[in-house]
């Protein structure tokens, strides 16, 4: 059984059927790679794993574990369920989205210490300056360290308005990582950046699987950086999954006649 | 009457503008916030409410709402507003609804203009809505709002002297009395020295506070 198993995922927005029915799985420690044209449901479907959109059929389970059942009438999940379910995943974003007014560090602390805060509360620790203290004190301290691994140690009490686009995102992976998702998700993360800043992001994507076997998931339209850190690659279109195999396979010897168009464009 | 008398005499009037300022300034921003968050709101039926009342009270002048409010309660409710406390009291809340509705349509679109990025940014991190919008929305929507709240903000001082309708107390009101009984003219542009001033050290604290959000870019 593999670690994150996505069954039967579909989605519509109106009459438009954007996903018609995804399948795949990926086990523990390694990294999937979809690729696809713009429209062909790659960014819907990270948004539908990341509870951003709701599918209206499928599955998903991680560990074994159903996280989303859309199937089931269990009735709307309650917000707090919800937060849970979603806290397995992490999701770095296109356009960054920092928060604008939180330094770099602000950023990689400020969901993890609301987080903290409430797991004292539950301990009724919430009143003991010591216990709170001590808290907060750990999780500056792994932001650091989170800092460090992305090389901006330096740059910790910048705002993101004072950082370039590159920085941004590696600041936007920092603060995904600060609450050590199972599986963490990337939608495009380099779209929005200049050609000479792309290296930088990619580099620390790869390290987080070189150094740290994180399990993750990326949509890019960079093919050397996807052939490069993939175990698994995905191409899609038209919402489904058009060809998939190793890195090798799909770039190497692509079997379906769109992905063979997808790749040639591409060069 | 000299020149000091005509000056402490403005300056009673000037007391009574100024707790009119204060006072709704203190009350429409709340209430502007939960009329924003009316109109915003999923819910059809108090969308619609919140809209309407935003409509009814921006389409029609303020004067007459001063009268409604002032007049109204003796008129239709056998509770005559007498007092000056009470005729104040009423102007204020008169204020304190008009001023709401315009606020509220300054805080909706602030809202409205924080991209949908931000949201989806704290619901991936596990946030709730609440933290969302108090941690990460609230001081981005404070820094887009600051200029035009300055404006109504400033409108709202010199709007004070419409209370004169009601209530005799007010700066511009004691002004024109005494420009009545001494037939002199300068005693009204005395008083709006005193406006003119008095906007101008709010001019000077806003543009401070947008200093202090300006280490930010939204």
């Amino acid at each position: 059984m593999a670690f994150l198993e996505i069954k039967n995922i579909k989605k519509s927005f109106g009459s438009t059927e954007v996903l018609k029915g995804i399948d795949f799985e990926v086990e523990k420690g390694k990294v999937l790679v979809i690729i696809g044209s713009s429209g062909s449901g790659k960014t819907t479907l990270l948004r539908c794993i990341n509870f951003l959109e709701t599918p209206d059929e499928g599955e998903i389970l991680v560990g074994g574990d159903p996280v989303l059942d859309a199937a089931s009438r269990e009735g709307r999940l309650s917000d707090e369920e919800l937060r849970r379910r979603r806290l397995h995943f992490g999701l770095v974003f296109q356009s960054f989205n920092l928060f604008p007014q939180y330094t770099a560090k602000g950023n990689l602390t400020l969901a993890a210490t609301l987080q903290a805060k409430e797991r004292l509360k539950a301990q009724g620790l919430h009143k003991n300056r010591q216990a709170v203290a001590e808290e907060m004190q750990k999780l500056s301290d792994k932001a650091d360290g989170v800092l460090a691994r992305m090389g901006l140690t330096e740059k910790a009490e910048f705002y993101p308005c004072q950082l370039s686009g590159g920085q941004c995102q590696r600041v936007a992976i920092g603060r995904a990582l600060m609450l050590d998702p199972e599986v963490l998700c990337f939608d495009e993360p380099t779209s929005a950046l200049d050609p000479e800043l792309t290296g930088e992001v990619l580099r620390v994507i790869k390290s987080l699987k070189d150094q740290e076997q994180r399990t993750m998931i990326i949509v890019t339209h960079e093919m050397e950086f996807a052939r490069n850190v993939a175990d698994k690659v995905i191409f899609m279109a038209d919402g489904v999954i058009e060809e998939e195999g190793t890195p090798e396979e799909v770039f190497g010897n692509p079997q379906s006649e769109k992905t063979k168009a997808f790749l040639a464009h591409d060069k | 009457m000299t020149f000091w008398q005509i000056t402490t005499e403005l300056l009673g009037g000037f007391v009574y503008t100024l707790a009119i300022f204060g006072i709704t300034l203190i009350a429409a921003i709340p209430f502007g916030l939960l009329v924003a968050l009316g109109s915003m709101s999923q819910f059809k039926p108090l969308n619609v409410l919140c809209r309407g009342f935003v409509w009814v009270i921006r389409g029609t002048p303020l004067m007459l709402q001063i009268i409604v409010f002032a007049y109204g309660p003796g008129l239709w409710l056998g509770i005559p507003i007498r007092t000056i406390p009470q005729q104040l009291l009423m102007v204020c809340i008169a204020f304190s609804i008009n001023y709401a509705c315009y606020f509220s349509e300054i805080f909706r679109g602030g809202i409205e203009s924080i991209s949908q990025g931000q949201y989806e940014a704290g619901q991936v991190l596990g946030m709730t809505k609440r933290q969302i919008f108090f941690k990460v929305v609230l001081l981005q929507v404070i820094k887009r709002i600051i200029p035009p709240m300055s404006n109504e903000i400033i409108t709202l001082v010199k709007d004070t002297a419409l209370a004169s309708v009601v209530v005799h107390v007010d700066l511009f009101t004691i002004a024109k009395q005494i420009v009545n009984v001494e037939v002199i003219l300068w005693p009204l542009f005395y008083a709006g020295l005193f406006y003119l001033i008095f906007n101008g050290l709010l001019t000077v604290l806003l543009g401070k506070l947008e200093k202090r959000l300006e280490y930010f870019k939204v």
